[in-house]
C-alpha cells in the first residue's frame, strides 16, 4: 500500500500530470475519430519512448490508452459511427439521443459510464494483480504454453467470419513469429543472411504498418473516411443527475463485471463486452423507452462494460505477461524496449514501475473525466478535423517510428511489407487480431512447450496429467469446436421450434374445428 | 474459372503453406540429438494451421458457390483498387526516398503528396497545403530531434 501511495506521488508530480493531461487529450481526439484508436495512438507514441526513462515512457502511453479507450464514445453519439469496436453498442441508443435532441445527455452518460468502468476496474486489478502474479509463480511452462495456446486460439475462434479465417490469420503469425532466432537453441529462422532479421520482426513495426499505414489507404480507397457533419450546440450542466445513475446501478454492476472478466480472458476485450453488457441491459429493460431508440440504459451498459475490460486486460498483462488484446501488446512491447520482461515476476522484481502503472491509469483516468467534462460541448469539433491532413501527419509518423526502432531503413521496409500483407489479409476477409496476437505470443509458446519437453525428458505426459494445463487445452478445444456446436444446437433449436409452430398450428385448427388434439 | 473470395483467400493459403514447407527445409537448421522438438516445431505447426484452415477456407468457398453462384461484392468500389495500388506506391516510393535522401527533404513533399491523395472529393488549396506541410515537418523534426532525441533518417547522400 505504501509503494503504490509512494507511485500515486509520482503520477501526482505536476510534470508527470501535465504530461497525462496532454496524452490524455490526444487520447481522447484518437478515440473519438473513426479509423484512429488507442492502439495506433500507442504505435506512434512507442518510438517517442526510446530515448525517455520507463516511467515517462509508461506514463504516456497509458494516458493516452486511457483517454483513447474513454474518447471511443463519442462520434458513437454524435454521429452514429463507433470511434472503435468497443463502442459499437453504444451507437445503437447515443446516436437515437442525438437525433432526439438529447446529445447533451447522452454525452453525460458516456463520460460518466466510462470513467467508473475504468476507475473501479483498476481498483480491482491492482489488488487482483499481485495475488494472481504470486500463483502464477507456481506454475510451469506446461501450464504457460496451455495458457498461451488457449489464448490463440480463443480469439481465433472469436473472429469474425469463420473460425478458419481466424485460424488462418494465426497462422500467419506464428509463421511471422518463426522469423529471427529460435528461443531456445538460438537457431536462425527464415532470416535469408540478413542480420537485421536476427531479433525477428519489430512488433512496433508490425503495428505501424498492419494499423496504421494499412488502415489508412484502404479506408480512403473504399471511401470510408468520410463523415456526417456533428451536431455542435452548447448546452449548460452536465446533462444527467445522480438520480439518472441510481436508476441504472444493476445494469452498470452487470456490465461492470461482464466487463472485467471478458477483459481478463485473453484475446477478448472490450469490442465483445459491450455487446454482452448491452444485450443483458436489452433484456432486463422495464423502461417506456425501447431500445435502440434512445434509452440511455444501452449507454450506460455499453461504457461501463468496455471501460472496465480495460482493467481486466490489465490483470493477465501485469500478473502473467499474457497480452489480452492488441494495446497491451504494444504495452507489454514497451516493457520490452526498456529491457524488462513482463510476466509473474515483474511484480517482485519491479514493484515500483508495476504500482506505477497501476497508479497512472488510475490518475488518467480521473484525468480523462475531469478533461472530457469540460469540455463536452467542444467534442462535436473533434470530428470536424479535415482527415486528409490528420491522416498525412499520421503516415508520415509512422515512418519516423519505422526508422526510430534501431535507426535503420529496414524496418521501413518491413513495415510497408506488413502494409501489403494487412491489405491482403483485409480483401481476403481475415481478422488482423489472430495474427498480432499469435505472432506476440509464439515466442512464448515455442519456448514454454520445448522447455516443458525438455525438463520431462521428451515426455509429453505432464501437459495432460496436470490439472491447469488439462483444463486450459481442454478449453482451447472447445473453443474450437464451440462454433460448430453453436451452429449445430441452433438449428436442432430452430427444427424444435418448427416443429412446436406447427404443433401450435395443429392445436388452433383442431380447436376450431372442435377437435382436442392428443399431444 | 470465377470463385468466391473465401476460395481464392484458401487458394493462396494453400499455395503460401507450401512455399513455406519449403522455405522450412531451406532455411532452418535442425541441431541434432535434441531431448525436445527442435527449432522446426513452430514452423511445421504454423504450415500445418494455415495449410488446413487454407483447405477449408478454399472448400468453404466451393460449397458456398455450390448454393450460391452469385459473385461476391467488390471489397473496394469502383476506382478503390486503383486508388490503394497508387497509395500504397506513392508509400514505397516515399521509403526508398527518404532511404537516399533523408527525412527533412522528403517529408515536406510526402505530407504535400499524402494530402492530395487522401483528400477525395474535398477540396485543398495547394498554397495551403504546401504550408501545412512545411510547417508539420519543422514541427515535427523540433518535436522529435529536439524534444525527444530521436534520431531520423539521414539519407545516404547526406551520411
Amino acid at each position: 500500500m505504501a509503494l503504490y501511495l509512494s507511485q500515486l506521488m509520482v503520477c501526482l508530480k505536476p510534470i508527470n500530470l501535465l504530461l497525462i493531461f496532454g496524452m490524455v487529450c490526444l487520447g481522447i481526439v484518437f478515440g473519438a475519430i473513426p479509423g484512429l484508436s488507442a492502439t495506433l495512438g500507442i504505435a506512434l507514441l512507442l518510438p517517442v519512448t526510446f530515448g525517455l526513462s520507463t516511467e515517462t515512457s509508461f506514463i504516456l502511453l497509458l494516458a493516452i490508452w486511457i483517454g483513447g479507450v474513454s474518447g471511443s464514445f463519442i462520434s458513437a453519439v454524435l454521429i452514429g459511427i463507433p470511434g472503435s469496436s468497443s463502442s459499437i453498442a453504444t451507437c445503437f441508443d447515443g446516436y437515437p439521443m442525438t437525433l432526439k435532441g438529447e446529445s447533451h445527455k447522452a454525452l453525460a452518460v458516456g463520460i460518466t459510464a466510462s470513467f467508473l468502468g475504468t476507475f473501479f476496474s483498476v481498483i480491482l486489478a491492482t489488488i487482483l494483480s499481485p495475488i494472481i502474479a504470486d500463483f502464477a509463480l507456481t506454475l510451469g511452462p506446461w501450464e504457460y504454453f496451455s495458457l498461451c495456446f488457449c489464448a490463440i486460439t480463443l480469439v481465433a475462434s472469436l473472429s469474425k467470419g469463420n473460425i478458419w479465417k481466424g485460424l488462418m490469420a494465426a497462422g500467419l503469425g506464428l509463421m511471422l513469429g518463426c522469423i529471427g532466432m529460435d528461443p531456445i537453441n538460438g537457431t536462425q529462422r527464415f532470416t535469408f543472411g540478413n542480420t537485421n532479421l536476427s531479433a525477428g520482426i519489430s512488433t512496433v513495426a508490425q503495428m505501424l504498418g498492419m494499423f496504421a499505414m494499412c488502415q489508412i489507404i484502404r479506408d480512403s480507397a473504399r471511401g470510408e473516411a468520410k463523415m456526417p457533419d456533428a451536431e455542435t450546440s452548447r448546452k449548460k450542466g452536465f446533462g444527467i443527475t445522480l438520480k439518472d445513475y441510481f436508476d441504472n446501478i444493476r445494469t452498470c454492476i452487470f456490465s461492470f463485471l461482464v466487463g472485467l472478466w471478458i477483459g481478463f480472458l485473453p484475446g477478448m476485450g472490450s469490442g465483445i463486452s459491450n455487446m454482452v453488457a448491452y444485450g443483458y441491459a436489452k433484456s432486463t429493460n422495464k423502461s417506456k423507452i425501447p431500445f435502440g431508440e434512445g434509452n440511455p440504459s444501452g449507454i450506460w451498459a455499453s461504457e461501463t462494460a468496455n471501460n472496465a475490460s480495460l482493467g481486466g486486460a490489465l490483470i493477465p498483462m501485469m500478473a502473467l505477461g499474457i497480452p489480452g488484446d492488441g494495446i497491451t501488446a504494444m504495452l507489454i512491447s514497451a516493457l520490452t524496449i526498456h529491457g524488462l520482461q513482463a510476466g509473474p515476476l515483474f511484480m517482485t522484481s519491479q514493484p515500483d514501475l508495476a504500482m506505477l502503472i497501476f497508479a497512472c491509469v488510475l490518475v488518467s483516468a480521473i484525468v480523462t473525466f475531469i478533461v472530457q467534462v469540460m469540455t463536452k460541448n467542444w467534442f462535436a469539433y473533434i470530428l470536424r478535423i479535415p482527415y486528409h491532413f490528420l491522416y498525412s501527419v499520421i503516415l508520415i509518423i509512422a515512418y519516423i517510428g519505422g526508422y526510430g526502432i534501431s535507426n535503420t531503413m529496414f524496418n521501413i521496409y518491413v513495415m510497408l511489407a506488413l502494409c501489403l500483407l494487412s491489405l491482403f489479409m483485409s480483401i481476403g476477409g481475415l481478422p488482423t487480431s489472430p495474427l498480432v496476437l499469435a505472432f506476440i505470443l509464439s515466442s512464448k509458446l515455442e519456448g514454454y512447450f520445448r522447455r516443458a519437453i525438455s525438463m520431462d525428458k521428451g515426455s509429453y505426459e505432464k501437459f495432460f496429467t496436470r490439472p491447469l494445463s488439462l483444463v486450459l487445452l481442454l478449453l482451447a478445444v472447445f473453443c474450437v469446436i464451440w462454433p460448430y456446436l453453436s451452429d449445430y444446437l441452433k438449428s436442432r433449436r430452430a427444427a424444435k421450434g418448427r416443429e412446436s409452430e406447427s404443433d401450435v398450428a395443429i392445436t388452433k385448427a383442431n380447436t376450431q374445428y372442435g377437435e382436442v388434439a392428443d399431444d | 474459372m470465377k470463385m468466391k473470395r473465401d476460395s481464392i483467400t484458401g487458394l493462396v493459403g494453400l499455395i503460401w503453406s507450401l512455399i513455406w514447407l519449403l522455405l522450412i527445409r531451406i532455411q532452418t537448421k535442425q541441431p541434432k540429438n535434441l531431448l525436445e522438438p527442435g527449432p522446426r516445431l513452430l514452423p511445421y505447426v504454423a504450415f500445418t494451421v494455415v495449410f488446413i484452415s487454407s483447405l477449408m477456407l478454399f472448400l468453404k468457398g466451393i460449397s458456398d458457390w455450390k448454393k450460391d453462384p452469385t459473385p461476391d461484392k467488390p471489397y473496394f468500389p469502383k476506382g478503390g483498387k486503383l486508388k490503394v495500388t497508387k497509395s500504397y506506391l506513392m508509400l514505397v516510393l516515399t521509403g526508398i526516398l527518404m532511404a537516399v535522401f533523408g527525412f527533412v527533404p522528403v517529408a515536406p513533399f510526402a505530407i504535400f503528396a499524402f494530402i492530395h491523395d487522401l483528400k477525395g472529393n474535398s477540396s485543398v488549396k495547394p498554397l495551403q497545403a504546401a504550408l501545412i506541410s512545411v510547417i508539420v515537418t519543422i514541427g515535427l523534426y523540433a518535436m522529435f530531434v529536439i524534444g525527444f532525441q530521436v534520431k531520423l533518417p539521414t539519407g545516404i547522400l547526406f551520411k
